[in-house]
């Protein structure tokens, strides 16, 4: 069923078609949620909460963003919003260079995970960056969003999403090479 | 943006093979972002949600009941108040003149919410 249709029978009232939306879009929603937010015992509640919001706002869907695009532009919203209520980690990129320095230096892959492998432990890195460049990278990498969807999602300009999607990039390959020079010490 | 960087990740995301040190590194960044994270959806997510929906329009529709039983009550106490302070009696004979337009405004008022009802509402939801 293409999007059109599933939204126009869960307009018409149809409980399975909602479900149906559910179903194809949990998935986003929970990488976007987890992304965000840290507390698991919060994520799920989060998750039911981004879908009965779906459910209230569908009408005003004008098919003007793939349905998709407009799911996690919810998603993220209310994921920040959860932080800002939280008073959690909620904040402006650093600009300091010694935030740089300081990020992912409090555990080495050595301390960390010493069977692990570099892909593992750069997830670990993904999950302590901020919380902008974890969600550019998410939505990039994980969801196949452009550039422009990624800007609806997050209401980031484009230039600011690129620009996140490399720094975000550029930091994890920093630590990876460090990691791989020290393996071959 | 670093142009030597721009290009190393521009060559790793056309799939470019390569053996520079930065570019390797990058390979295994593209690769572990394109792993999603560790996250369980729990067996009935779906059916979580549809419950929660479920319940929430339960809980609305008894508020609306609420509301307007309410609005009832204080309105039919309101008249009756207005009426002992004014001494007012109810008299309907000013209507007699144009009795078939009265009944034919109530017909039309019933008419159109039976339309409504059946036809446009469910529709334009």
């Amino acid at each position: 069923m293409d999007e059109k249709s599933l939204v126009t029978q869960v307009l018409a009232g149809e409980a399975g078609a909602f479900r149906l939306l559910v179903e194809r879009h949990q998935r986003l929603v929970m990488h976007m949620i987890t992304r965000v937010v840290d507390r698991l015992e919060d994520r799920e509640e989060l998750c039911q909460d981004v879908f009965l919001r779906v459910y209230d706002k569908l009408g005003e869907f004008a098919f003007q963003s793939k349905l998709s695009t407009w799911i996690a532009t919810i998603a993220y919203r209310q994921a920040i919003n959860h932080l800002r209520k939280q008073k959690m980690k909620w904040s402006e990129i650093p600009e300091d260079d010694q935030w740089q320095q300081r990020w992912g230096m409090t555990d080495t892959p050595a301390d960390l995970l010493e069977d692990a492998q570099q892909e593992e432990w750069v997830r670990q890195l993904i999950d302590q960056l901020p919380v902008q460049y974890r969600t550019v990278l998410t939505l990039y990498h994980l969801e196949h969003f452009d550039y422009r969807e990624i800007g609806e999602a997050t209401g980031m300009p484009e230039g600011t999403v690129k620009n996140y999607l490399f720094r975000a990039r550029q930091l994890l390959k920093e630590k990876v090479i460090l990691w791989q020079r020290s393996e071959k010490v | 943006m670093n142009p030597g960087d721009q290009q190393h990740q521009e060559n790793v995301e056309r799939g470019q093979v390569s053996t520079h040190e930065d570019e390797r590194a990058y390979q295994v960044v593209f690769r572990a972002a394109a792993q999603p994270p560790r996250v369980d959806i729990t067996p009935g997510f779906a059916d979580r949600v549809m419950q929660r929906i479920a319940a929430r329009e339960v809980a609305v529709g008894r508020r609306e009941w609420a509301w307007l039983i309410a609005g009832m009550v204080l309105m039919v106490v309101a008249a009756i108040v207005s009426m002992a302070l004014t001494g007012f009696r109810f008299n309907l004979t000013f209507l007699d003149p144009v009795k078939g337009l009265v009944a034919m405004g109530i017909a039309m008022a019933f008419l159109f919410h039976w339309i409504d009802r059946k036809w446009i509402r469910p529709t334009s939801v």
